[in-house]
């Protein structure tokens, strides 16, 4: 069981803090959401666990072993990104060739069908592929290496909705032939809301939210209904926002409720992964701070 | 082991690109002229000897040497995206380096001796054969020590590449390229100067820098130079290039492009 720990990690780039102090442990047969809004530093954190680029403090360990310049453990990492590190000249049979040779294994038959699903053109240089296929090469090759963690950085970049929708059956048909963590960052959260298990926010290089998807989504709670009832019930919970339409009140509850009396008048359900995030994320720039009080 | 794996995956790509160079060169120095000749109706002023006379082939490997080792960074992006670890990188570099070496360096030697030697009877092919070889009076030691000197001159050659390069792959491109244009300029001032001192001085040949100048090169006062010095040199020069080219390749991070 392989279980892959990142401690302490801080990143500066120049004066600007982009991770401050995090702390994370991705478990063995998860798949992960990182959600942050753009620059909250999703993509430094996956090149700072990958080794490609140092973190100021902290480390980042599997099983207990450092990875940095650790071929054993950066083996067991793949890291698909919008930044492209083949060469453009290369043909990407000869990419997969080369890759399989560094990783020791290559699941060709899975690749061969994923070829064929999408479309794409094996015999094509890397440089020649447009932003759709650039990715689709890339997640190919995620799928099909032989690692124990598959790091997406916004794995879709560029997919029409047909390709989004063929790859998260793969990724999901892939994971149950063989379990192995994923962890996914991306901003498309309604695209994975149903792939996984876990959910880390990343807001301004800081961790606000790390659990399990079904933990936060029983914590969410819409309460809807005349805004003095609303106001009522709600008060004293951590609302972290709202909706008004009209003189009806939408109070978003982040937390579990006490056992105070629902009103009649008043509604409680449960709101989505993507306004949560959008709500937290906000939150932490200030907009609707002290939304609770 | 990973190393293996990342020694044959550069060497491939590095014996290609000197096979590539090669070929470029042959038809460039053999096949155009040749063509060029045969157009012009002067074939019978075309010589496969005369375009041969020169050093252009031993050249074209140092060159290549050189041009390949400040080139890492493409290398860097495709073997860390496959987990490949910095001190793996470096050990596989400096092992694909020494075999192109060790080829190279054969292919030039075996050149000069059944090829320019006999055929155009070229007598100084390289430095060590215009300076050295008269050390030594049993040819075939001479022969060993031109193998050995040639090959510790690609050696410090490609290690100076790997410092230039290595080092310029730790900046941006904007400051890579301040780098470039000024270095030159302030490294050309600094000689330019010291060389002027240096001439208009009439006591420099007393000077300990050329007495320093002379041991490194081995002059002696009777006749031939003595390689040994210069041999120590280079072979100090590379274990302390190796070490700078070992740091800088820890250094090696993705940049933000």
């Amino acid at each position: 069981m392989s279980i892959l720990e990142v401690s302490h990690i801080s990143k500066s780039f120049g004066s600007k803090h982009v991770l401050s102090d995090i702390n994370l442990t991705f478990e063995e047969n998860k798949i992960y959401g990182l959600l942050g809004r753009n620059g909250a530093g999703k993509s430094t954190l996956l090149s700072v666990i990958t080794d490609r680029n140092f973190a100021n403090n902290g480390e980042v360990k599997i099983d207990s072993e450092d990875v940095r310049d650790n071929d054993s453990k950066l083996g067991m990492m793949y890291l698909m990104s919008e930044v492209n590190l083949y060469s453009n000249g290369s043909k990407l049979t000869q990419i997969i060739k080369d890759s399989e040779s560094l990783y020791g294994g290559f699941n060709h038959e899975l690749a061969d069908r994923l070829i064929k699903e999408f479309g794409l053109d094996i015999n094509q240089k890397f440089g020649k592929l447009s932003t759709g296929y650039n990715s689709i090469f890339k997640l190919i090759l995620a799928l099909c290496l032989p690692v124990q963690f598959v790091l997406l950085d916004e794995p879709v970049l560029g997919l029409d909705a047909n390709h989004r929708e063929l790859f998260y059956s793969e990724l999901i048909q892939s994971y149950s032939d063989n379990p192995r963590t994923f962890i996914i960052s991306t901003h498309l959260i309604e695209e994975v809301a149903n792939i996984i298990s876990d959910v880390i926010v990343l807001d301004q290089g800081r961790v606000i939210l790390n659990q399990p998807v079904e933990d936060v989504l029983a914590k969410n709670h819409s309460v809807v209904g005349p805004e003095k009832d609303v106001k009522q019930y709600t008060k004293g919970l951590n609302v972290i926002g709202h909706d008004m339409i009209g003189n009806i009140r939408a109070n978003y509850v982040y937390g579990d409720l006490d056992d105070r009396v629902l009103p009649d008048t008043v509604q409680l359900s449960n709101f989505d992964l993507q306004k949560l995030f959008i709500f937290l994320t906000n939150q932490y720039e200030g907009g609707t701070d002290n939304e609770d009080k | 082991m990973k190393t293996n794996k990342v020694t044959k995956f550069l060497f491939r790509k590095q014996i290609i690109g000197l096979g590539e160079m090669y070929v470029l060169l042959f038809a460039a120095f053999l096949v155009l002229p040749f063509i060029f000749s045969l157009i012009s109706g002067s074939l019978s002023d075309y010589s496969l000897a005369d375009q041969m006379r020169g050093t252009w082939v031993t050249a074209a490997f140092g060159i290549y040497m050189f041009a390949i080792s400040t080139v890492s960074y493409e290398n860097f992006k495709f073997l860390i995206q496959n987990g490949v670890s910095r001190p793996t990188f470096f050990n596989s570099q400096i092992i694909v380096n020494g075999l192109l070496i060790l080829i190279g360096n054969t292919f030039n030697l075996a050149y000069q001796y059944l090829v320019l030697m006999p055929l155009v009877h070229a007598k100084n092919t390289n430095i060590f054969m215009s300076s050295y070889v008269g050390y030594f009076h049993n040819p075939f030691v001479g022969f060993i020590f031109n193998y050995l000197f040639s090959g510790l001159l690609l050696m410090v050659g490609a290690l100076s590449g790997m410092v230039i390069g290595n080092f310029l792959t730790l900046f941006s491109k904007f400051i890579q390229r301040i780098i470039l244009i000024v270095t030159p300029i302030v490294g050309y001032i600094t000689v330019a100067y010291t060389a002027s001192r240096v001439i208009l001085d009439d006591r420099f040949q007393m000077t300990w820098v050329a007495n320093f100048a002379k041991f490194i090169l081995g002059y002696r006062s009777t006749g031939a130079y003595d390689p040994f010095p210069m041999i120590v040199t280079i072979v100090i020069m590379s274990v302390v290039m190796l070490l700078i080219v070992r740091y800088l390749f820890s250094k090696k991070q993705l940049k933000r492009e």
